[in-house]
């Protein structure tokens, strides 16, 4: 069935105002604009008609056909309204490109009218105008006709109707092409030429997209160039947080430097103080916190016990030590759970506290026969635990308060026992220097120092050890009580600091801690402080220092 | 007063006719296209504010220009004329078949530059265009003992009348009363 359940008579008779003016075609345009106006009208109506069914549906290939023809008399109309410069707003629902293709092509319709014999007659007179149809057609115009069908910007059933038109043209042009190479050399010849200009065509074509592809490449470029601009920004601006990050860290630095200039202004503020003081001031010339005692203390009770062992030499004599006893003075348990300024004291700071140890032996001369000589040894640390309690350290060297009670107890020991008492006395933050000048006064050797009493205190931090010259047992005994420093290394860190301090007013202990182990800086400190007449102070939030 | 009006258009007659119309009205009131990019924003206080501050440090400016001379601002408030849609209405009788009144009006139609639109089975629709502006008109014709023909012409400002006369003299002409 051809016409499935369309009606051809009713279509061919709503189609025939499109026929007629596909008819006319571009001459049209010669029409009045109210009859092209009503032809439009009359068009639009009839396909509206059409679409709407009226006639029945058709198969596709003849409903494309019909509609092409509808819609290509519309464009027909248009490209008259708009070539003779009229307003007529529908018109503009065919594009530009829609009429220029329908104009090219229409541009052969010449072949509808000619039979090939007649084409053939022009070709050999040579028309021109037939010539130039040609021409266009080798050079151009069928590859171009084939893109323009392709364009899906133009509506469907125009492409349709052009393919159509076209293919009809084409196949009257070809057919007297072949007719017309056998008959006319020139002809021939032209074709040659025509062949050769396409040729030509393409290959500028073809340089024309190449063109475009370097242009493209060029944008590639230029895109490249972009991105790497982009980074080259991205990296200014890291480099920008960074110098932030740089100016940041000078602040703190310069910050860190002011904090410094505030400890060297209170250091300065200190000597200028001490300076302004005649008097010897000795508070606060030492520093040294609970886990510094706690070791001076473990320290001293260890190496005594070690050094007596179970005999010990002493005026040449061999002594037995007998009956060594250990103990504390202080209990600090008690101190658990106690606010202190350093926080509440736990069990573990409390184990830190020095205790003030202490040991006592007895020491008895070993000989078989005769009288033998014996001394008591009591070996203590002393220590204000009170302080390490309250502030975590101490800072003042002991005073004669502060022996005085551990004297009295021991020459009323030896009064009591008959028997010489040596007493060895430690102390982790050394001795005030009135302290030293009593026990080495004649005074001191008269009302205390007896045959009963012999005192030797050890500085633990300088390892200074002060007794009464006139004091033969102490003296003796200091052997036992004195801590071992090793001089080289000490004289060593002495040399360092006294370098340091050259050319310096002060120098705080961590600045000093270059030289050495701390242990032996400090004896540095105090042996210099001594030597020098500078002095050693403990200045708040600075530490231990040792100024000129 | 002075009021911004956003003219969407969808083909580039319809901007002529817009410019064309703007044209004619430039003797008779203050009327002027912005050169610059129109934007309307719609946004909080600050937000505005945010955004006219990133605007200004994006403008190039000479050493002694402000922003201000470049960026005009106007706080805005939806308006909605009121403007009324005029109808014509056009009754005929006409003694002739239906098949001449028809071809008669498909003339007349032609003639008022008025192309066809669509069909609603009783009547069809066309739209006229003239330099007065545009109108739709709807064409009815009934059969009965006479040929009963109805023309409604619908659309704004003076074209409504100015197509009536035209459409009335014609018909009359036609029918031998004028």
């Amino acid at each position: 069935m051809i016409f499935k359940e369309g009606n051809i008579d009713c279509v061919e008779k709503l189609k025939r105002p499109a026929e007629k003016v596909l008819k006319i075609g571009e001459a049209v345009k010669y029409d009045p604009f109210e009859r092209r106006v009503g032809l439009w009208n009359e068009i639009r109506e009839n396909y509206d008609r059409y679409l709407d069914g009226e006639c029945g549906s058709f198969l596709s290939d003849l409903d494309n056909h019909f509609r092409s023809q509808f819609e290509t008399a519309l464009l027909v109309l248009a490209a008259s309204f708009r070539e003779n410069g009229e307003e007529f707003k529908p018109a503009e629902r065919f594009s530009d490109k829609e009429i220029e293709a329908y104009k090219r092509i229409e541009r052969y319709n010449v072949f509808e009218i000619l039979s090939i014999d007649d084409v053939m007659r022009k070709l050999v007179s040579k028309d021109d105008e037939l010539l130039g149809l040609f021409r266009d057609y080798y050079v151009y115009m069928d590859k171009w006709v084939d893109k323009i069908l392709d364009d899906p910007s133009l509506k469907l059933p125009v492409r349709f109707y052009l393919k159509r038109k076209w293919e009809s043209y084409k196949g009257k042009l070809n057919e007297a092409v072949s007719i017309a190479i056998v008959e006319l050399d020139w002809f021939r010849k032209l074709i040659s030429q025509w062949e050769r200009e396409a040729e030509s065509l393409a290959e500028k074509k073809v340089e024309e997209f190449a063109a475009g592809i370097t242009a493209k490449a060029e944008a590639e470029v230029a895109r490249a160039v972009e991105e790497e601009r982009r980074k080259v920004e991205e990296e200014a601006k890291r480099i920008e947080s960074l110098k932030e990050e740089i100016v940041k860290k000078e602040e703190e630095v310069k910050a860190k430097e002011d904090e410094l200039k505030v400890k060297e202004e209170e250091v300065r503020k200190v000597i200028e103080e001490l300076r302004g003081i005649k008097e010897k001031v000795e508070k606060g010339s030492r520093f040294v916190d609970v886990g510094r005692a706690r070791n001076y203390e473990m320290n001293f009770i260890g190496r005594i016990e070690h050094k007596l062992g179970k005999e010990v030499e002493i005026f040449g004599k061999t002594f037995k030590v007998e009956g060594v006893r250990e103990g504390k003075e202080v209990n600090t348990s008690r101190f658990i759970g106690m606010k202190s300024r350093w926080g509440v004291l736990t069990e573990k700071d409390v184990k830190n506290l020095p205790e003030n140890r202490y040991i006592v032996a007895r020491l008895v001369e070993k000989k078989l026969l005769g009288g033998k000589r014996s001394y008591i040894l009591k070996a203590i640390f002393v220590s204000r635990v009170d302080r390490y309690v309250e502030y975590g350290f101490d800072i003042d060297p002991l005073e004669l308060k502060d022996i005085n009670v551990y004297v009295v107890d021991a020459r009323d020991e030896a009064k009591q026992k008959n028997e010489t008492v040596v007493l060895c006395l430690a102390s982790p933050t050394g001795f005030e220097d009135a302290v030293g000048e009593h026990v080495s006064s004649e005074e001191f050797h008269r009302n205390f120092l007896s045959r009963y009493l012999s005192v030797c205190l050890v500085d633990l931090e300088t390892g200074k050890l002060i007794y009464n010259p006139h004091d033969s047992v102490a003296k003796e005994f200091a052997r036992i009580c004195e801590i071992e420093i090793d001089e080289e290394k000490k004289s060593r860190v002495r040399k360092c600091v006294d370098g340091m301090m050259e050319g310096r007013d002060w120098m705080t202990l961590s600045d000093a801690l270059k030289c050495g182990d701390e242990v032996i800086v400090r004896a540095a400190f105090y042996e210099l402080a001594e030597e020098r007449k500078w002095k050693v102070k403990y200045v708040e939030g600075v530490g231990l220092v040792l100024m000129k | 007063m002075e009021y911004l009006l956003i003219l969407n258009y969808e083909s580039d007659a319809e901007r002529k006719r817009i410019d064309y119309t703007i044209e004619r009205w430039r003797n008779r009131v203050s009327i002027r296209k912005p050169k610059g990019a129109v934007v309307v924003l719609k946004g909080s206080e600050s937000e505005f504010s945010d955004f006219i501050e990133d605007l200004f440090s994006r403008l190039e400016l000479e050493p002694n220009e402000s922003p201000e001379g470049k960026v005009e601002v106007y706080l805005l408030e939806k308006y909605k004329p009121v403007v009324e849609k005029k109808v014509r209405r056009l009754s005929y009788e006409s003694t002739e078949s239906l098949e001449i009144v028809r071809k008669f009006l498909d003339y007349l139609m032609a003639k008022l530059n008025a192309s066809y639109e669509y069909s609603s089975g009783i009547s069809k629709v066309y739209t006229a265009y003239t330099k007065k502006g545009q109108a739709r008109i709807d064409v009815r014709i009934e059969k009965g003992e006479v040929t009963k023909i109805t023309i409604l012409i619908e659309g704004y400002g003076e074209v409504v009348d100015f197509l009536a006369g035209k459409v009335d003299y014609e018909i009359k002409t036609f029918l031998g009363r004028s």
